[in-house]
């Protein structure tokens, strides 16, 4: 490959939306060299899905310009057999690129067969890239009876069985625990070096860093940041002259709306002006000198669940504390998510006792338990469900409605402290994956239910929302509200006050 | 081509992974074809029927195949030879051998009696001996015959050698009429053989017709065999002329051309049955695109992402498509094939209709499954794209076609006398234009509408609400079901208002030629109803049952500076108008009640001397000069019949006994044939007669059974031939000859005028003071007051009269007796079991009952109503597997949003609730819209409509039988059985113990 393995050259994308355009990409540069890992973080909406999308020929740049493998993104939108040569796409979501259709090794050998593999050579290509992937004895096994860690590993596989040149990876453990995710980061690794390509990973854990020669990081549209791993973050300053302050350096320094600006020797010195002022918290802050409430709101009793003979927990017990943040942790396949679903009425223990609010769900049918959690809990899933008709002040609504009750104040509050305020109008179809899980912790919160179960809630979220998230959870159990929350967080467990391991 | 291959290999195990949708689609596909197939079928066997039914009004000798020999020949060898040419040439299109004839110049017997003289070839097969034997060959000194026609046999010279053996009547009709047809009225003398008659020596050379028939295989003639059966006929026709400039060849061209033009204007008219599958399942291809599409979306841009092209990527949308449409349509051929075999067994037709239908429909099934297949490809591949048009050219396109199809409506091209006209296409893309322009009428109306409704909702109806926007901000499933709802209310109200429409047109054609329950009327004996049974006898024959007398009289009205032109002059009891229920509102602006209390005649008493009761003899005392004439009374008994009585002037006539309230109607003095017959011939020498130009006479009393009868007071007229001298006893007449009659009668009410109802043409000519004059019979006069006007009247043709019969009776038989006689009885109730007796067998009965069941048990119409009314289920089926489809794809598209719903705590039961009240939704917005189209759609066919199963304009004209509650029963309808539908399919959804993770996983 001759010049750069990508090459982005001031690009700017926008989407036009009902409510106005929405600028994704505003003046991007960013050059990644053959055979380079680059890792790029980002809050939510901050263009990195947009910058894949470029990357893929999928969405066009509205100006500016970007090479793959040397090839302009336009022609890689025009030719998809370029585009698929050159390109390996792995996936947030393995059901989107794993067909439930065909077993392992055919979904692995697809690309391989429209390129023109013979049966038997994509065949051998896929069992020994599952192999490496250490998932060799699912070849035969259809997706859905993967784990999300085997399936991701699956849709790796998937991904690079054509031998791609550059390989662009969205959130590609964003639903998997950390251990789960350190090996899927060593398959991709180890995949992509053997086949020589390029790597580029839009991710939100910093875990990822551990395969990268170098990190970025995109905010507003634009490269804000990049380091080496172990190396010191260095401010980017685009080729007009902007630069983004960081928020710890603009908190520290008081500069909000505007700075004074001096050269001394080789030396840019920026100082607040005097009347600035500092920006209020969004969240609320919790009342001061209130006496927690004691007793387990939720309790599981000598839990036992196995699936098809796997099984999951045995013997668990569980208490969780009311008006107390516990978080749940442990590795992918350990359960978290089944005690969410268990505490949900979501799913049926195969023994022991499941108690919320001093109700045994065992007893409760179906409808029963759906009344129930109407009446006790708030829920977000992993998988923002969202109504996808509504925008997102009106999901918030939604739950509040469903539960018969009116707090347009609440709602306003909420979306201030999601930092969704500005998108409150936005219908949830045109939000990205982070908005939208922030939307799900909304509607779960509203209501202000006795228990709020949350799983995962910030496995989409870059670092500044995942800490803004879990301000939001503090103040909110300081406000009375008990939460319950599944993660691979350390931000957010660390504001736990109960950890539970797994 | 690897990536076409792996796209299909895809899209297979696809299939194979969930077939429950594909086989959904095939199924509809099959419905769809298996209509078009059945109404390709229907449409065959309507146009074969109509031509048959067309062909058998035709008299038998003008259907049949004629080849006439011009000059004369003698020569047996020459007439042997032409015989065999004919044969040889005709065989390839006759059903039988052609059959050769002799027929000789009308002849004269000894009585000067005209007889026809003929031979025939195989006179077994050609008539039927009635008494006597079949005559033996013929030699050239005795040919034997039977006689055919009147009884009377002609008095035949014996030097003519023709001996009668027998009688008989003609078995096969195409011989002997036609261009062969003897003589009127005249017995016909046929004997075996043509050669044999042709050797009749006492006939040397005498004039003659030779020529051979051939009757046309009609029974096996069908619609698409007219075109070749009259090429072949001009092929013969140019042989035989170039064989023997002798011969010439007549053929039904003419009747085939027109019983072929009407029998394809019924096939064709199914047309609208087929194009009205098309865009059902143009409809329902789009319903199925988009509830195939999330699932194909997802598919499709993994096939693009790993790199498979635009061909690959359109084989993979084909693939998903192509096996239920194929499926479909195979079975489709295969049901409608069945269907169409079943309908011709029942119909007794023959077979070979399933494969000719299965030809006939292939272009429309193609078409159609190309339809389906490239809608349900370009929608998947649209969404795959998930570039969704904009509104405002969404709009455009809405508006631009709704103009387009009202415009359609308005010109109204689709009229039977279009029908034959194959380039018309209109009528292929009615049905689809109007759904189309439903559907997106839907989709730009039904959002603003459903947004305005969840607006008033505000914090109320969650489930209502959440319906609404989901419907309101994805609008394509809305803009399919209107299509959808379009196309099947469009095809399901044509079936409907075809169906009854066809039902009203039998019983209103039936009513309309008998107005009560039954007509009786004079029979071939020629012996009137009256003569059977008085009128209250009628009446009494049964509990119920009311008899009408009614009088028909033909009439001449004319206006000032026109032509006479004939009218029929109905007169009927004002309360048989008011009870008769076959007279429908269209038929005049007034009701029937408020016309017959216009035209009531309260006065129906006839003025005259009363005559004693029991009279036997009267005469009249005569002074003046009356013996030049030949006199005559009428008596008028009290149920107003006229007896009219040759009365010698001086001794009067004797009369059955009188019955009471019998009065002398009026007295005829009439000139002697012999003295008309001098007249004329004085006149026609320029003689003047030598006496009695004219003159008076006196009627000085009128005796019954000797004793004169009070009386002759009243006022009288004379109608005819002089006038009324004032003065001096009795009753006085001046009279002149130019007149062959003078007649003189009692003045009566009815002089004035008589009140009528005209149709309006005839009441055109009315007057100022609305009086119009009726010429009647010989050349009276009646003066009608035109009271009301009529478009139609059951039993009279487009041009009438009607009036009170107590008026119209009188007022004829004053002028002109016995004119006035009923003549024709109408039964009101059970008259079927009351006539049965053999006393009413010389009658001529019509029940209206039976005419209804023939006229709507004609097959081709009970063909073409069954064909759209499977066509209308059709609709309603497929709306329910719609329905279906929209709910689960729904269900299972949405699932995710559905399992927080559930999460969030609504129960299953209000989430079932939200997805049927979503389907109902769309329903309620897509359904008056849907019916709108399909109203559109009758509305522009009406015409089409109202033609009988045999295109054929009726009289009555056929009212399109549809009310206006009809459609708003259509949309609640359709709502209430979209509800039905949806709770049943909704019913088994969620019903597991625990909610099913959308993602699925282990978790």
């Amino acid at each position: 490959m001759i010049g750069p393995a990508i090459s982005v050259d001031d690009v700017f994308c926008l989407y036009r939306g009902a409510q106005g355009d929405v600028a994704a990409l505003r003046g991007l540069d960013l050059v990644v060299e053959p055979g380079e890992r680059v890792v790029v973080h980002g809050p939510s909406g901050s263009g990195k899905t947009t910058l894949l999308r470029v990357l893929e020929g999928t969405t066009a740049p509205s100006a500016g310009r970007a090479t793959v493998a040397g090839f302009d993104v336009r022609t890689l939108a025009r030719r998809r057999d370029v585009r698929a040569r050159v390109l390996g796409l792995v996936d947030q979501h393995h059901g989107r690129v794993l067909r439930p259709e065909l077993d392992c090794v055919t979904n692995v050998a697809l690309q391989l067969a429209i390129s023109g593999a013979s049966r038997r050579e994509r065949r051998a290509r896929a069992e020994s890239l599952l192999d490496a992937a250490g998932v060799g004895h699912l070849a035969d096994v259809p997706p859905v009876a993967l784990s999300g860690g085997e399936a991701q590993r699956v849709a790796l596989c998937a991904a690079l069985a054509h031998g791609p040149q550059v390989v662009l990876a969205d959130e590609p453990t964003g639903e998997l625990d950390q251990v789960t995710a350190e090996q899927v980061y060593d398959v991709l690794d180890t995949l992509a070096r053997d086949a020589g390509a390029t790597l580029l990973i839009v991710s939100h854990d910093e875990g990822a860093a551990r395969i990268a020669d170098r990190v970025v990081r995109i905010r507003d549209g634009r490269l804000s940041e990049v380091w080496e791993p172990g190396e010191p973050e260095r401010v980017v300053v685009d080729r007009r002259g902007w630069l983004r302050l960081p928020a710890p350096a603009r908190d520290a320094t008081g500069i909000t709306s505007s700075a004074k600006v001096a050269v001394v020797g080789r030396r840019l010195v920026l100082a607040p002006f005097a009347d600035a002022t500092p920006e209020e918290a969004a969240v609320a802050e919790a009342p001061a000198g209130r006496d927690l409430p004691t007793g387990a709101v939720a309790r599981l009793t000598a839990v036992g669940v196995a699936y098809g003979g796997r099984v999951v927990l045995a013997g668990l017990d569980l208490s969780v504390a009311r008006g107390r943040l516990t978080v749940v942790r442990g590795r992918s396949g350990s359960g978290k998510t089944t005690i969410v679903r268990l505490l949900a009425g979501l799913a049926r223990a195969d023994h022991g006792v499941v108690e919320v609010d001093g109700v045994g769900l065992d007893a409760l049918g179906r409808a029963a338990r759906a009344r129930f959690r109407r009446r006790t809990l708030g829920i977000a899933g992993q998988t923002a469900g969202l109504a996808e008709a509504l925008d997102a002040g009106e999901n918030l609504e939604l739950a509040l409605t469903i539960r018969g009750q009116r707090d347009s104040e609440r709602v306003e509050t909420l979306l201030v402290g999601l930092g969704l305020a500005p998108l409150a109008g936005r219908p949830v179809r045109l939000l990205s994956g982070g908005e939208r899980q922030r939307v799900a912790v909304g509607r779960a919160l509203v209501a202000r239910p006795t228990l709020v179960i949350l799983d995962e809630p910030t496995s989409q979220l870059d670092e500044g929302n995942a800490e803004r998230l879990a301000s939001l959870l503090r103040a909110e159990v300081a406000a009375g509200a008990t939460i319950l929350c599944t993660t691979h967080d350390r931000a957010l467990a660390a504001s736990a006050d109960v950890v539970i391991e797994l | 081509m690897s990536g076409v291959t792996t796209a299909i290999s895809l899209a297979r195990a696809r299939l194979r992974h969930r077939p429950a949708r594909g086989l959904l689609v095939a199924l509809a596909v099959t419905l769809v074809v298996g209509v078009e197939v059945a109404s390709a079928g229907v449409s065959r066997m309507a146009g074969d029927e109509a031509l048959r039914a067309g062909l058998a009004d035709v008299p038998a000798g003008y259907r049949s195949i004629v080849v006439s020999a011009s000059g004369f020949l003698s020569e047996p060898a020459a007439l042997a030879r032409r015989g065999d040419l004919v044969r040889q040439i005709l065989r390839p299109v006759s059903a039988a051998p052609p059959r050769a004839l002799t027929l000789f110049q009308p002849l004269a017997d000894a009585a000067g009696a005209t007889f026809s003289l003929a031979g025939v070839d195989d006179l077994p097969t050609a008539v039927t001996v009635l008494t006597g034997r079949l005559p033996a060959p013929c030699t050239p000194t005795r040919c034997e015959v039977v006689q055919v026609g009147p009884e009377a046999a002609p008095r035949l010279d014996p030097s003519l050698g023709v001996v009668v053996v027998g009688t008989a009547i003609m078995r096969d009709r195409s011989v002997l009429s036609g261009s062969y047809q003897p003589t009127d009225h005249a017995p016909v003398l046929i004997g075996d053989g043509s050669r044999g008659m042709d050797s009749l020596a006492s006939l040397p050379t005498f004039g003659r017709s030779n020529g051979w028939v051939a009757a046309v295989n009609d029974a096996a003639l069908t619609i698409t065999g007219v075109g070749p059966e009259l090429a072949r006929l001009a092929a013969l026709r140019s042989a035989l002329a170039l064989a023997d400039r002798g011969l010439y060849l007549t053929a039904p061209d003419e009747q085939l051309a027109i019983a072929a033009a009407r029998s394809d204007t019924a096939a064709r008219r199914l047309l609208l049955v087929g194009a009205g599958a098309v865009a059902l399942a143009a409809a329902f291809a789009l319903l199925a695109a988009i509830g195939l599409a999330r699932d194909h979306q997802a598919a499709a841009r993994l096939l693009s992402r790993r790199g498979a092209g635009r061909a690959a990527i359109a084989a993979f949308h084909l693939a998903e498509a192509m096996p239920s449409v194929v499926l479909g349509a195979t079975g489709g051929l295969l049901l409608g094939a069945v269907a169409v075999d079943r309908i011709a067994r029942h119909e007794s037709l023959g077979a070979g209709y399933p494969s000719q239908a299965i030809g006939d429909a292939l272009a429309t099934v193609l078409i159609t499954g190309s339809l389906v297949l490239g809608v349900i490809v370009l929608v998947l591949a649209r969404l795959a794209t998930e570039r969704v048009p904009g509104k405002l050219p969404l709009a455009l396109v809405g508006v631009g076609l709704a103009a387009v199809t009202f415009l359609a409506a308005r010109r109204g091209a689709v009229a039977p006398s279009r029908l034959a006209a194959t380039d018309d296409p209109l009528l292929a893309f009615l049905p689809t234009l109007a759904a189309t322009t439903a559907a997106l009428l839907a989709a730009i109306a039904g959002p603003p509408i459903l947004t305005l409704v969840e607006r008033a909702l505000g914090q109320r109806a969650l489930v209502v609400r959440l319906a609404l926007l989901a419907v309101v901000r994805r609008p394509l499933r809305l803009t399919g079901v209107a299509g959808f709802v379009a196309a099947a209310g469009a095809l399901a109200l044509f079936a409907v208002t075809y169906a009854a429409t066809l039902h009203d047109g039998a019983r209103d054609e039936a009513g309309f030629r008998v107005p009560f329950d039954a007509t009786i009327a004079e029979g071939p004996a020629l012996i009137l109803p009256l003569e059977v049974s008085s009128l209250a006898g009628y009446g009494h024959l049964t509990p119920g049952l009311t008899a009408y007398g009614v009088v028909r009289q033909s009439a001449n009205v004319r206006s000032a500076g026109h032509q006479a032109v004939p009218v029929a002059l109905l007169g009927v009891p004002a309360g048989a108008l008011a009870a008769m229920d076959s007279f429908r509102p269209d038929f005049a602006t007034r009701s029937r009640s408020e016309l017959a209390r216009l035209v009531a005649w309260h006065d129906g008493r006839y003025r005259g001397p009363v005559l004693p009761a029991g009279t036997t003899r009267i005469s009249l005392d005569l002074a003046g000069e009356f013996r030049r004439f030949e006199a005559s009374v009428d008596l008028r008994d009290g149920a107003g019949v006229v007896r009219v009585l040759a009365l010698d002037a001086t001794a009067g006539v004797s009369v059955p006994p009188t019955s009471p309230g019998t009065v002398l109607a009026g007295i005829t003095f009439r000139v002697p044939d012999h003295d008309v017959a001098r007249r004329l011939h004085q006149a026609g020498e320029g003689v003047a007669p030598a006496a009695g130009r004219e003159g008076t006479f006196r009627i000085l009393a009128l005796r019954a059974n000797g004793s004169v009868v009070p009386g002759l007071g009243v006022p009288w007229v004379v109608v005819s031939g002089g006038s009324l001298v004032r003065s001096g006893p009795g009753v006085a007449v001046h009279w002149v000859v130019v007149a062959e009659a003078v007649r003189v009668r009692p003045a009566q009410p009815t002089d004035h005028g008589i009140p009528v109802i005209a149709d309006p043409a005839t009441a055109a000519a009315a007057g100022a003071d609305g009086s119009v004059a009726l010429t009647v019979g010989a050349g009276s006069v009646l003066r009608g007051i035109v009271v009301g006007t009529a478009d139609r009247v059951p039993g009279l043709p487009s041009r009438f009269v009607v009036a009170d019969v107590a008026a119209l009776s009188p007022a004829l038989d004053a002028d002109e007796p016995v004119t006035g006689a009923v003549r024709e009885v109408w039964l009101r109730g059970p008259a079927e079991r009351a006539l049965a007796g053999p006393r009413f067998a010389a009658l001529e009965i019509t029940y209206r009952r039976r005419l209804v069941a023939t006229l709507a048990g004609d097959p081709l119409g009970r063909a073409a109503v069954a064909l759209v009314a499977v066509a209308g289920g059709l609709a309603v089926l497929l709306a329910l597997i719609a329905i279906i489809l929209g709910l689960l794809g729904d269900a299972r598209d949405e699932r995710a949003e559905l399992y927080a719903l559930e999460t969030d705590g609504l129960p299953p039961r209000t989430i079932r609730r939200l997805l049927v009240v979503r389907s109902v939704m769309s329903v309620a917005i897509a359904a008056p819209v849907g019916t709108l189209a399909g109203l559109l759609v009758v509305r522009s066919t009406a015409q089409l409509i109202a033609v009988t199963a045999q295109a054929t304009v009726p009289e009555p004209p056929l009212l399109v039988a549809i009310a206006w509650w009809q459609p708003l029963l259509a949309v609640a309808g359709s709502v209430v059985v979209a509800s039905v539908v949806a709770v049943a399919c909704a019913l088994p959804l969620l019903r597991g113990r625990l909610p099913r993770r959308p993602e699925g996983g282990l978790g």
